[in-house]
């Protein structure tokens, strides 16, 4: 229940995490999971991180080259473009107004009874 | 099954689909990109690979504006005689209508709107007498909806509501 709950949650913001990541510089696929990961969001899995970036490259948030590895498999790498930028900064902007509103609605009103 | 056998029935599920060539391959590496440095299980990681096939097949289709401003999706699939009315199957169910047909090519649309989904079945008929047999499908409820050589196709809208 609590899995599926902040399954929901993370629904909602998921794009926002991805761009925010790219903001320190482009990434490839398995770095942006494992970074997600270790920033305490849980296991991203690639039939869910994949799309997203499809989605966001669609919509001209994101762009993508593919560099081949001095070893190992060539990687397809993500930055943010300037659109992605921008939506970025207006996003945040809102999630902070909501995130700010449910704060205050969740406070525990005992002392104004 | 192993990884190879997911990425090759991957990719199968997206040419069926029309994606492009080269973005199969693109799509396929970083599966298996992904797999190879995770060590993941491809089920597990990415979901049955006709599944992934769909959702990354969406972000390939064109998106068509009417005169009525709805949104449609168009989708081209790709068949061949031996194929095509499986195909045809799972498509119509998904909301997919058939428009026309080509060598190969299955061109359908749907809105881009779910709940306005419909459910459509498919039939196909073989034969020369082009005319009579769509009179005898048209008497059935059945319309017409592109020929190929002898083949003839037929679509209906299914009773059932689409899930």
């Amino acid at each position: 229940m609590d899995d599926d709950r902040r399954t929901q949650w993370l629904r909602g913001v998921l794009d926002l995490c991805f761009l925010s990541a790219l903001t320190g510089g482009e990434m490839y696929g398995y770095q942006l999971a494992q970074y997600l990961d270790q920033a305490g969001l849980g296991k991203v899995k690639g039939g869910t991180l994949y799309p997203l970036a499809s989605r966001l490259e669609k919509s001209g948030y994101v762009s993508s080259s593919w560099r081949e590895g001095s070893q190992g498999p060539g990687r397809k790498y993500y930055s943010l473009t300037p659109a992605g930028q921008r939506y970025l900064d207006q996003q945040i902007v809102r999630w902070n107004g909501f995130s700010d509103l449910i704060g205050q609605l969740l406070q525990p009103k005992g002392d104004e009874r | 099954m192993t990884t190879e056998e997911y990425l090759g029935d991957l990719s199968s599920h997206l040419h069926i689909r029309g994606v492009a060539e080269n973005r199969i391959k693109e799509i396929v590496r970083e599966v298996a990109t992904h797999l190879e440095e995770s060590g993941e299980i491809p089920s597990e990681a990415f979901g049955p690979a006709e599944e992934y096939a769909e959702k990354m097949a969406v972000y390939n289709e064109c998106e068509a504006q009417k005169a009525s401003n709805e949104t449609w999706h168009q989708r081209t699939f790709r068949a061949t005689a031996f194929d095509e009315m499986a195909i045809l199957q799972v498509a119509g169910r998904d909301g997919w209508e058939l428009l026309d047909v080509g060598a190969y090519a299955l061109y359908c649309q749907r809105p881009a709107d779910k709940t306005q989904f419909k459910r459509w079945e498919y039939l196909r008929r073989v034969g020369i007498d082009h005319n009579g047999i769509i009179e005898e499908m048209i008497a059935d409820r059945w319309q017409p909806c592109g020929h190929w050589v002898l083949f003839h196709y037929f679509k209906r809208q299914a009773l059932e509501p689409s899930t």
